[in-house]
């Protein structure tokens, strides 16, 4: 029993945290007190600490029953989650500080709860599991995003991403369903094997899969499902915005990791990996076009995101194809490496949007103008992660998109790599064009002030970013042996 | 026994369409409500058929009760007005086409052989329910609890009124 809740602490201690905010809350009353923002950031700092300890001591394995699987992939993407959450109350401060339509105490405790979320489905072994850990994710971000509630953005966002996302829940409950009739079993792992077995069922299992990966397509933004992102992301606080960019996308592609063998034998590897490629290219296509045309920062890095999941739905793509052997563990460990990487430099960027942030609706990148001669060090970060997020060498961002690709070359989807490489020159475009904005173009007369919101944490944060994105990109050998070897277990 | 079984299983199912048909049908939204109450029960009805006891009481004591009560009071507190009716547009056409091809093959393939529940065999009565909360599912069952808190938390916090210091406080 011990054993069981020592291997759940990823899950446990950020939702113990959770109470505790909100406990502390009711005796300190301090409402506008630091007290809820340091216990935030000291329980995510500890549940990091915590992952990371089992990581390097390799204390994995099944807890309760098999339910959950805390293996090495499940823990490298709670690292990855509670870092996101970290470095998102981080930014939290300074931002919450310029507003007083948030509360602070629940903010935080909403926060650690979404966190205790996205590390349980990152673990989930069971049906049951994902989908409570779908729903502890999912709830406190809807409310995040509408809990600036004299904000009618925020509000429309909030409610936007609830209706949208009760939608991807009904789908992804129908899909278990169907699943469950297929099999008669929860568990994820013992799925492939029990719908080989009952093979009458097969056409059963792909309307099942089909319906679940429907859903999960929602919760990474997804094309055909990703209409919430842009609005959503830009009406939400912008920290939220950060941590549901980088953390829920980690949560869910740890999920689509693990249903993996199930697609392949629900859908058959063929059908399966073709289905996630047609996906995968229209997701980087639309992501990147769309953000060609953007005017406002965070728009902009939303539609983004959306084509890093495509980028990374190339991965997966190419895991389902060759079902199984070498390339699940090398497709594996590439999309962990990216999400982590990932997550690392779009906080970064996100950081910066929130010290540049003027308020409302004015998160403009004409903010960024000149930005070159007037503050050189933000001007140096922001470009660091622009690079970064464009996939260019030296920065870590290239290597994930290189790891990945190659993984697409590895399971012989040559026409598929060579589109996503097209994709990711067309993304240039826009990084590119935020880079000219603030080194060559100068800041237009007349305009106001720059409200310049920081406070050291989130110069730290924006620090450990910019300084992870080139260490990763320049000295990559280390940390693509740890992924590679604790993926392989 | 077995066409008893089968008697009860054919009335209930044949209920539970017909009720789910009228819940969209019906133009006034309290007679849907009313319908979906039906769909509800009927529903209970085939989980007992299927010897799950515990589950179908719940039915009806949640379902059938709590959340429709609550439905009927939100439809009564706003008002609804009868919609008045529009022509099918093509959207509508396609969606109901593909609802309707959806369903079909959903049948098909439901009527091989699928896979026995484990449950429905063991019975689910609520001892045999509360016994596999807390073996099995012991870490989802408590996680709900989890889940339902942060629930009620992102209520209060969106709904919530402000006291009138704080109003100004956010004026200032």
């Amino acid at each position: 029993m011990f054993q069981d809740i020592a291997l759940a602490g990823p899950i446990l201690l950020p939702a113990l945290a959770a109470l505790l905010l909100l406990g502390v809350e009711l005796l300190a009353g301090g409402r506008r007190s630091q007290g809820s923002f340091l216990l935030c950031a000291l329980g995510a700092l500890v549940a990091l600490i915590y992952t990371g300890y089992f990581l390097a001591n390799g204390r994995t394995g099944l807890a309760f029953n098999g339910t959950l699987n805390v293996d090495n992939t499940a823990l490298l993407i709670a690292l990855i989650v509670h870092f996101s959450a970290l470095l998102a109350v981080l930014l939290s401060r300074s931002y919450l500080a310029a507003r007083r339509d948030a509360d602070a105490p629940e903010y935080y405790s909403l926060v650690m709860a979404a966190a205790s979320g996205m590390a349980m489905l990152a673990a989930a072994n069971d049906l049951v599991n994902v989908f409570l850990g779908v729903e502890l994710m999912s709830i406190p971000l809807y409310v995040l995003a509408a809990i600036r509630r004299k904000s009618a953005r925020s509000v429309e966002a909030g409610l936007k991403y609830l209706l949208l996302g009760a939608f991807a829940s009904a789908f992804l409950l129908f899909g278990m369903g169907l699943l469950y009739g297929a099999s008669g079993s929860t568990l994820l792992s013992a799925l492939p094997a029990e719908i080989a077995r009952l093979e009458t069922n097969g056409g059963l299992a792909a309307f099942g899969v089909v319906m679940f990966l429907i859903g999960v397509f929602f919760k990474v933004a997804a094309v055909p499902f990703h209409m919430w992102t842009p609005d959503v992301y830009e009406g939400s606080p912008t920290p939220v915005t950060a941590f549901m960019a980088t953390a829920t996308k980690a949560a869910a592609f740890g999920l689509l990791l693990r249903f993996t063998p199930v697609i392949a034998t629900g859908m058959g590897p063929e059908a399966g990996s073709s289905m996630l490629a047609v996906i995968a290219v229209l997701t980087m296509f639309v992501g990147n076009l769309g953000a060609l045309r953007q005017q406002n920062l965070k728009r902009l890095l939303a539609y983004s995101s959306i084509a890093h999941a495509g980028y990374m739905l190339v991965g997966v793509a190419a895991i389902v194809a060759e079902d199984g052997g070498e390339i699940a563990l090398t497709g594996s460990s590439a999309i962990v490496f990216y999400l982590g990487t990932y997550a690392a430099m779009n906080l970064g960027a996100f950081g910066v949007a929130v010290v540049l942030d003027r308020g409302e609706g004015r998160e403009g990148v004409n903010e960024l103008k000149g930005l070159c001669s007037e503050r050189p060090l933000l001007a140096a970060v922001m470009a660091v992660f622009t690079l970064a997020l464009a996939g260019v060498p030296p920065t870590a961002g290239f290597l994930g998109k290189l790891y990945v690709f190659s993984c697409a070359v590895q399971a012989r989807m040559y026409a598929l790599a060579v589109v996503a490489v097209l994709a990711s020159v067309v993304g240039l475009f826009y990084y590119l064009r935020l880079i000219l904005l603030m080194y060559f173009t100068p800041r237009e007369e007349g305009a106001e002030p720059r409200l310049l919101r920081t406070d050291s944490f989130l110069a730290v944060a924006s620090f450990v970013c910019a300084v992870l994105v080139l260490w990763l990109g320049v000295l990559p050998a280390w940390f693509v042996d740890f992924v590679e070897a604790t993926v392989r277990g | 026994m077995e066409v008893l079984e089968r008697v009860a299983f054919y009335v209930m199912a044949v209920l539970a369409v017909i009720s789910a048909l009228l819940v969209v049908v019906n133009r006034n939204p309290v007679a849907s409500a009313m319908s979906l109450v039906g769909a509800f029960l009927a529903v209970a009805g085939l989980y007992l058929t299927l010897n799950a006891t515990f589950l179908s009481a719940i039915q009806v004591l949640v379902y059938a009760g709590a959340i429709m009560v609550l439905f009927l009071f939100v439809i009564m507190l706003l008002n609804l007005e009868r919609e008045p009716f529009d022509l099918p547009g093509i959207g509508r056409i396609a969606g109901f086409g593909l609802s309707v091809a959806l369903l079909f093959s959903l049948i098909s393939l439901a009527l091989g052989a699928v896979a026995r529940p484990e449950t429905s065999a063991r019975g689910g009565s609520g001892a045999e329910i509360g016994d596999v909360f807390f073996s099995d599912y012991l870490f989802p069952f408590e996680m709900a609890s989890l889940l339902l808190l942060v629930a009620m938390v992102g209520v209060i916090v969106v709904a919530r009124r402000r006291k009138p210091e704080e109003e100004e406080e956010e004026q200032a």
